[in-house]
């Protein structure tokens, strides 16, 4: 009996850890997201690299990191549009990580490039993401332009 | 000192904002030679990371040297020139170990606020 409840405790602080820890950026995370190639040669692997790591989005190396592979990936790959799509129908949350992150730590002409591809060749189907991705290209550029927060 | 160099300490909107003023110590070097360029995100020697609360990650590195260079805006880190970040890392490498950054008053808008060395 004494030997069922020690189990049963140390299940329960198991899953009391895990629950913990799983909205947390440990080390263990932050060292494995920092030293990994921070170029996706596709949304599908900037969508595994969020899954596991999102928690470590707070700011600073790893997020401008993910601003520069978003940018990459709609200014370089445009074609690729529709596998953003399918994400982003699939997961709202990271739909709107990768609006977060078309910001003003890019370049603006890369940005311009977006710009001209969600207005000029933006598949019909996809209009929506389009007129979004629009808007935050617009208020990234205003903020590059604006001084100093 | 050993050199003076041009520093930005200018976020985007919606971040967890500049560099207080304030003792920034010294946590790690990360650097990212995959993508190692003057004109990238962090420039070409990577990121000094430093022990800023909040942020897992924030620090000093260059980058963007063709639209701006240091004021260029960034998302919590400190943004210097690739001469800065080169000497901080020779510097590191060859016994005088880099500790960290003294982060003054912010400065208004197109002023450089930083100053390196040790």
């Amino acid at each position: 009996m004494a030997r069922s409840v020690c189990w049963t405790a140390i299940f329960l602080i198991g899953l009391t850890w895990s629950s913990w820890t799983e909205g947390r950026c440990t080390k263990t995370d932050l060292a494995q997201v920092e030293n990994s190639r921070l170029t996706f040669e596709n949304w599908s692997s900037l969508y595994r690299s969020y899954s596991a790591f999102r928690q470590c989005d707070s700011g600073g190396d790893v997020s401008e990191g993910y601003s520069e592979a978003v940018v990459r990936l709609l200014s370089d790959h445009w074609s690729m549009l529709d596998q953003f799509l399918m994400y982003a129908k699939k997961s709202r949350s990271f739909k709107a990580f990768v609006l977060r992150h078309i910001d003003a730590t890019t370049e603006e002409s890369d940005l311009n490039t977006i710009a001209h591809h969600a207005a000029a060749e933006c598949p019909r189907h996809a209009h929506q993401l389009c007129l979004e991705i629009d808007v935050q290209v617009t208020a990234a550029l205003k903020d590059a332009r604006a001084g100093s927060q | 000192m050993v050199g003076t160099f041009p520093a930005g300490n200018n976020t985007v909107r919606n971040s967890i904002g500049p560099f207080p003023s304030g003792d920034y110590p010294f946590a790690y070097y990360l650097p990212h030679s995959d993508i190692a360029n003057p004109n990238g995100p962090y420039g070409l020697n990577g990121i000094f990371v430093l022990q800023r609360p909040g942020c897992a990650g924030c620090g000093v590195h260059s980058g963007r040297a063709n639209s701006g260079g240091p004021a260029h805006k960034t998302l919590g880190c400190i943004r210097s020139t690739d001469d800065a970040t080169s000497l901080i890392k020779n510097l590191n490498q060859n016994g005088d170990p880099f500790e960290g950054v003294l982060v003054g008053p912010n400065t208004p808008v197109g002023t450089i606020p930083s100053l390196f060395g040790n």
